[in-house]
């Protein structure tokens, strides 16, 4: 019964370590690879980490380091201008791409800048509080606030721009 | 309803200035949810929706290890071997009981060819008999 619960507890950190590496990294390979390698190393410290609280808070905070590792280094060897490139107009081509409005929105979600991207990540998609979030991206509530309502006002715009045009 | 309405307008700035907490948000994806909004707050009815699916989002259990040895890939090619080479066996074996068919056809027809062939022969035969009959009756004599 109780090793049930601790699988189930397992399996939910292992979903939502895969949902935010796929959120910086956007491909569904390169998430799943983020998730399997930040798990094996979670599970070489789980004696240490006692808390499962602690336990997913340190996972979160390995994979989003890993994820920026990963984007760091296609920066570097300029593999993916494309991710860098977060000017509106951008959104409204995405807009001819996506299948249909809800795949519209998470072009628009994708194109913020990565750190806007993971705090509304955290908090609109995982329900993370603040204190939680400053654990993993390590940054002031304060600060936290202002890239929280940034990313939140750069995708209402982009919607109601979208929406005026009509798709 | 306006009331309701105007009380979402200042939660959803609240939102927007990322003063909500918690609960607050958690009412406003149950407003969005349900309720028919003014055209204005379209864009927060598709955000709250697709937060929502993004949520349900999973890592899929049968992707986990795109390995080569995928076990149902496994089973199916030895599934298509055992169809086939079975499929194939059947034709050869039809293929051979028609041949054996074929054999035996001939086989009867040859050995109708040689009755016949015999039965003249013995009837013709059958003359000689005559013949050395009266032969030696004659010598007899």
């Amino acid at each position: 019964m109780k090793e049930a619960a601790y699988i189930e507890t397992v399996h939910q950190i292992e979903q939502k370590l895969y949902r935010i590496a796929k959120r910086l990294l956007i491909s569904h390979e390169e998430a799943q690879d983020a998730t399997q390698e930040v798990l094996v190393k979670v599970w070489q410290r789980s004696s240490e980490l006692s808390h499962v609280k602690s336990i997913e808070a340190y996972a979160m905070t390995m994979v989003k380091n890993y994820c920026y590792d990963r984007l760091k280094s296609k920066q570097a060897s300029n593999m993916s201008i494309e991710y860098s490139i977060h000017d509106k107009s951008h959104d409204q081509s995405a807009a001819f791409e996506a299948k249909d409005r809800l795949s519209f929105v998470e072009k628009i979600v994708n194109n913020l800048p990565d750190k806007q991207k993971l705090i509304w990540q955290l908090r609109d998609v995982e329900g993370a509080t603040f204190e939680e979030i400053a654990e993993v991206v390590q940054m002031e509530p304060t600060a936290i606030r202002v890239n929280l309502s940034r990313a939140r006002k750069r995708i209402k715009e982009s919607l109601e721009q979208i929406d005026a045009y009509g798709i | 309803m306006r009331m309701e309405s105007k009380e979402i307008k200042k939660l959803i700035d609240r939102y927007l200035a990322a003063e909500t907490n918690l609960s607050e948000e958690e009412r406003l994806r149950a407003y969005f949810r349900s309720a028919k909004v003014d055209s204005s707050l379209n864009w927060a009815k598709m955000l709250f929706a697709y937060s929502e699916t993004a949520r349900e989002e999973q890592l899929d259990p049968s992707s986990v290890s795109p390995s080569m040895f995928d076990w149902r890939r496994v089973a199916a090619s030895v599934a298509i071997i055992c169809v086939t080479s079975f499929g194939v066996y059947r034709l050869q074996e039809n293929h051979q009981q028609k041949q054996m068919q074929l054999a035996y056809q001939q086989t009867k027809e040859a050995f109708n060819l040689i009755a016949t062939q015999m039965n003249k022969g013995t009837a013709s035969v059958s003359y000689l008999g005559y013949y050395e009959k009266s032969v030696s009756s004659l010598l007899n004599k």
